[in-house]
Parts: C-alpha cells; sequence; structure tokens
C-alpha cells in the first residue's frame, strides 16, 4: 500500500506544473532582449551592433547592410560547451522549450527517481535476509489498478501539450510573406514568389587556409566556423514568414534551431513550415537529412530584419517589395516609400499584425 | 547426410534402452556447421553477434577519433572497413558516411537481432515452453547460416564503388533516391543484397518457431502460440527485407523513396 500511496503522491506532484506552464512559456521573452543590448562582449560586437539598431539606411550603405549582421554570441547559434536548446525566438519555439525543460525533464526525472527508489525499497524489504520464507504472493488487484493507471495519467500528461505544440505548428497565421526554400547538392537557394521570384543560393563560406588569395573567407562577421554561409535568407521580423521547401536531388532537410523550425526537403513534394521571428538577429542551423559526401557542409543561415530593412534589401537583390507597383521601385527612395506601402499589404492580411510589429520595434 | 536432427533422433529411441551414452556429440564439423541443435546454434548466433558487435564498434571508434578534433586526421587513413584512401575531400567525407552506415546496419542487424532473436531466441524459447527444440531445425541452421554471406557482402561493399567514393554511404535508413541515383556504382546494391540475405534468415528463423512440430503439437499447442507471439519482433527485419526489393530494382531507375516509406510504415524511423 506504500506503493500506492507513492504512485499517487507523484501523479499529484508530476500533474501540477501542467497548469504552471503556461505563463512560463510567455516568460523568456524579456530574457532574450536583456543580453543583447546589455552585454556587448568586444568593441567591434558592440559598434556592429548599433546600427542594427539605429536607423539602417542612415548608417548602412543599402547594398552591403542587411544580409551581413553581425550575429551575436549566444544567439541562434551553438554554444560552447552549451547544453540544452537553443534559445528560442518564435512563439511556438518558446512554448516547445517550456514544454521540455519545464515538463517533460522533470518528469523523467521524476519518473527515474521513482523507479530508482522503488529499486532500492524492494531490495530492502523483500531481501533474502529478512524473508527466510519467500512470499506466495501471485497478484495484488490494487497494485495492478494503479500501475496501469499512472502510465496511462503520465501519457495523457504528456499528450496534451505535445498535441497544442502540434496543433500551433501545423495550423499556419496566413503568410505574410513566403520563401521558397530548395535543398541542393550542397547548398541551399532561396527564392522570393512574393517579390518577384528572386533567388538567392546560399553557400558555406570556406576557411581562410581552403580558399585561394583573393577569394572570400569565412570571418566573424559572417558566423561560426562550418555554419557561415555567403548569402543569407533575409525575413522580415515580427511578420508570418512560410517555408515552402523542397528538394531538387536527394533529401535534405531544412532547419533552424532557435526557430523549432525543422522539416524534409523531398524532391517532388513541397513540404510547409511557417515561422514568426519578432526578434532581429543571425540564426544559423544545418542539413539534417543525409544527403552524401558534404551533407555536414551545407548550413543555413537567416537573417531576421525589420520590414523596412527587408524591403530595402528587396529592392537591392532586384526584386519588388510586397505592395509597391513595379513602375514605383527606384532603389534610391525605399526608405520613405515603404512604409507606407507595406502598411496597407499587412492590414490586409491580418488585424493582429500592427501590434506585433510594434513589439519587434520596441525590441530594437 | 548427417546432421545433428539425425543424432538427436537416435538419441530419443536410445533413452529407453540400458545403455545411454549421456553426453552424447557428433564431430566439430558436424556439430557445429549442420547443426539442427537449437542450443548450439543459439551458441552460433552470440558468438557471430560478438563478432560482428565488435567489428561495428571499431567502426564508431574510428569515428569518434576522427571527431575528437577539428579537420581530417582519420578519413584520409586506409581503415580495414572503408578503403578511403581517398585522394579527395569528397572521398574522405563519404568515408565517413560509409564508416556510419556500416556502423549502423552492423550493429542493427548484425549484433543486436542475432543476439537477441537468434542467439536468445534459440537458447530459452524451446526450454521456456517445454519444447524439444525449434519446429524445423534445419531451416533454423539454414537460418543463422544466412547471415554469414549476408554480413560479407555487407563488408565487401565497403571496396566497391558507391558514387563519390568507395562503399555505400547512404545512411542504415538508405533512403532513396540518395541510395538510388544519388550512389551509383555496386556498393548500394551489394548493401542492400546483404539485408535481402538477412531478411530470409530472420524470416526463416521465425518460422522455424512459430510452427509446432508434429511431435509436440498434441501436447504444446497453447506453449508455441506463446513463442509466436514472444518471436514475433523479428517481424521487422523481413518488413525492411520486402522493401529493400523495390529499392534495389529502383537503384539504376527511379527515384522514388520507396524504401523509405516502407520503413516508415512498418513504424521505424530516423
Amino acid at each position: 500500500m506504500k506503493l500506492i500511496a507513492w504512485a499517487i503522491a507523484l501523479a499529484a506532484a508530476g500533474l501540477s506544473p501542467a497548469a504552471a506552464q503556461t505563463p512560463q512559456a510567455a516568460q523568456p521573452q524579456p530574457a532574450v532582449t536583456a543580453p543583447a543590448s546589455a552585454q556587448p562582449q568586444s568593441p567591434e560586437a558592440a559598434a556592429a551592433s548599433t546600427p542594427d539598431k539605429a536607423n539602417p539606411p542612415a548608417v548602412t550603405t543599402s547594398e552591403t547592410g542587411v544580409g551581413q549582421a553581425l550575429p551575436e554570441a549566444q544567439i541562434g547559434m551553438p554554444v560552447k560547451a552549451g547544453t540544452g536548446l537553443q534559445e528560442q525566438v518564435t512563439d511556438v519555439g518558446r512554448f516547445a522549450a517550456g514544454f521540455h525543460n519545464n515538463w517533460l525533464l522533470l518528469l523523467c526525472v521524476a519518473i527515474s527517481l521513482f523507479v530508482l527508489g522503488l529499486l532500492g525499497f524492494t531490495m530492502l524489504r523483500f531481501r533474502r535476509g529478512a524473508n527466510p520464507t519467500p512470499s506466495r504472493t501471485s497478484h495484488n488487484t490494487a497494485l495492478e489498478v494503479v500501475w496501469t493507471l499512472v502510465p496511462v495519467l503520465i501519457l495523457v500528461a504528456i499528450a496534451i501539450p505535445s498535441m497544442r505544440l502540434l496543433k500551433t505548428q501545423y495550423t499556419p497565421p496566413p503568410a505574410d510573406l513566403t520563401v521558397k526554400v530548395t535543398g541542393n547538392q550542397w547548398f541551399w537557394t532561396y527564392s522570393y514568389p512574393d517579390n518577384g521570384g528572386f533567388e538567392i543560393v546560399s553557400n558555406q563560406l570556406k576557411e581562410q587556409r581552403d580558399v585561394k588569395p583573393g577569394e572570400r573567407f569565412r570571418t566573424d562577421k559572417d558566423g561560426p566556423p562550418m555554419l557561415a554561409v555567403d548569402e543569407r535568407m533575409v525575413i522580415p521580423a515580427g511578420k508570418v514568414v512560410k517555408f515552402l521547401v523542397t528538394s531538387n536531388d536527394v533529401i535534405h532537410a531544412f532547419w533552424v534551431p532557435a526557430f523549432w523550425s525543422k522539416i524534409d526537403a523531398n524532391p517532388g513534394q513541397v513540404n510547409q513550415i511557417w515561422v514568426k521571428v519578432d526578434r532581429p538577429g543571425v540564426y544559423f542551423g544545418q542539413c539534417t537529412e543525409l544527403c552524401g559526401a558534404r551533407h555536414g557542409y551545407m548550413p543555413t543561415a537567416v537573417e531576421v530584419v525589420s520590414p523596412e530593412q527587408f524591403d530595402a534589401w528587396i529592392v537591392s537583390k532586384g526584386g519588388t517589395p510586397k505592395g509597391a507597383r513595379p513602375a514605383a521601385t527606384p532603389a534610391a527612395a525605399p526608405a520613405a516609400a515603404e512604409p507606407a506601402a507595406a502598411t496597407p499589404a499587412a492590414a490586409t492580411t491580418a488585424e493582429a499584425q500592427p501590434a506585433t510589429n510594434q513589439a519587434a520595434t520596441a525590441q530594437n | 547426410m548427417a546432421t545433428t536432427a539425425d543424432t538427436m533422433k537416435l538419441k530419443a529411441h536410445e533413452a529407453h534402452d540400458a545403455h545411454h551414452d549421456a553426453d552424447h556429440k557428433p564431430g566439430f564439423f558436424v556439430r557445429w556447421f549442420m547443426s539442427t541443435n537449437h542450443k548450439d546454434i543459439g551458441t552460433l548466433y552470440l558468438i557471430f553477434a560478438i563478432v560482428a558487435g565488435i567489428i561495428g564498434g571499431s567502426i564508431s571508434g574510428i569515428m569518434r577519433m576522427e571527431l575528437m578534433h577539428p579537420g581530417i586526421q582519420y578519413l584520409n587513413h586506409a581503415w580495414p572497413i572503408g578503403a578511403g584512401t581517398a585522394a579527395g575531400f569528397d572521398e574522405q567525407l563519404h568515408h565517413w558516411n560509409v564508416l556510419i552506415t556500416a556502423h549502423g546496419l552492423i550493429m542493427v542487424f548484425f549484433m543486436v537481432m542475432p543476439a537477441m532473436i537468434g542467439g536468445f531466441g534459440n537458447w530459452f524459447v524451446p526450454l521456456m515452453i517445454g519444447a524439444p527444440d525449434m519446429a524445423f531445425p534445419r531451416m533454423n541452421n539454414i537460418s543463422f547460416w544466412l547471415l554469414i554471406p549476408a554480413f560479407l557482402l555487407l563488408l565487401g561493399s565497403t571496396f566497391v564503388s558507391g558514387g563519390t567514393g568507395l562503399g555505400a554511404g547512404t545512411g542504415w535508413t538508405v533512403y532513396a533516391p540518395l541510395s538510388t541515383s544519388g550512389s551509383a556504382g555496386p556498393a548500394v546494391d551489394m548493401a542492400i543484397f546483404s539485408l535481402h540475405l538477412a531478411g530470409a534468415s530472420s524470416i526463416l528463423g521465425r518460422s522455424t518457431s512459430s510452427r509446432p512440430s508434429s511431435t509436440c503439437a498434441h501436447r504444446h499447442d497453447a506453449a508455441q502460440n506463446a513463442a509466436v507471439r514472444l518471436v514475433d519482433p523479428c517481424h521487422r527485419l523481413p518488413a525492411s527485407a520486402g522493401p529493400a526489393g523495390p529499392c534495389r530494382r529502383d537503384h539504376n531507375a527511379a527515384d522514388r523513396p520507396q524504401f523509405r516509406h516502407q520503413l516508415l510504415r512498418s513504424g521505424r524511423r530516423r
């Protein structure tokens, strides 16, 4: 009967965090922004992170500014000697990370300790020395009911948040922007069908020792070794971005850990995943489906910028910002024209959009 | 032809006679190479699994050594498995894929399954259900001996071309089109045929334990049914051997991820 008490105590203790979880999921948001502004780690980093926060056209030369932002240490990339999940920057990711850190992990630890306790208890209580006449117990109905019900309850307690996560992942809100992501052996291409269909070819940057003199090589401004690319995918902050993912040759998989987004890129098939990233920055990922010799050498880098910067970048790549007529796109005056042009487009999609835009700019 | 089945039959008759040999064993070759004794076959399985496990584990050791430092230190060596003395960077990287593929396939199909199902299954199922032996002892024997050519084919595949370099660098899941149009050369064919043989071996091994033999059917029906359920997990390998066929046919033609779909259907994931 002590066992039953133990089991019930576990079930009760295990179930309570489920209620407390929802507020926790939203909590990390301020924590995300704090390190970015509070700890510029080197003078170089400080200098380079200012343009991000200031008015972009004033500081950067329009051709090179967007798509060249300095990655922040600890964000959107692996952390040296780090453990656990990357800092999540999407709502889905924050929910999922909270689910993992504050619920699944606790459950794992609790179950392990409980089983360990049971083992110890059994070894002690039912040891041969203390039981000269062996027990002839064949069954215990109450115990059987408990060891059936408790696992069922544990599974239910895991299933409910899982289903919530699945539901948010696979019911995307209306997309503000669509990016077609195509896997190739061994690089990614990103095309922007909403903006004239231009295509970005994204190759890994080699180290200095591996390139001929005069060729471009990776610097710390581009990102960490193995992850930095020559041309990043650029998406606007605070907007729902839909990725249509496919492949030109073999199966690849598109993955950005900080977005909690991973999906296979199958040839002859289009898969879909969506993200809404409020926090500008650079986020790195890798191909996650074995795709041949250089599978480990086709990273993904996504740069999230303000919608204004995004439109300027679109223009610099020869595309058409959404809402703007093709005639009205002299590259010189995007800063003035874009906000006006972009607002009606955003307003048609979702009423929640202006609010999130403000949130994004507030973080800047 | 003298097999241990004959010996067993003789022994069963002799058991009623006054003179009985308590520890009769056939000669070495007949005992170990033509065995129809579930315990001996189980022992063979266990020995095989240990050997395969050491080979697969060594491959893992090579990969760990490589991972210890950035850059390439070991993939450019000529290891016994994966003849990767590779001139080019791509060949060295392909060598990694060959190692990880061989490691995965060996550990799953040539260590865990032979040990669990072949070794322990052979040894313990008849004892536990009170049967004198497996229902079809000779089938049990060929089930084991099919594993040997299967394993040799897999190891041999690392010495022939697999597209970018020598060996099949497809991952143990052998997803098309990387394993078909993406890996020219005979290496993937050999690896898939190896899975075929291992699958046939597993099917035979399963059948032998899932049919009640004539000698014990009247008494052990229920027990034999228990054995069917007990050994049913080895359903899994046939389930992957089946789709390996289309995959092999596809290898030089179409590029549909059939093998993968079949794998997913049988509940196995990356």
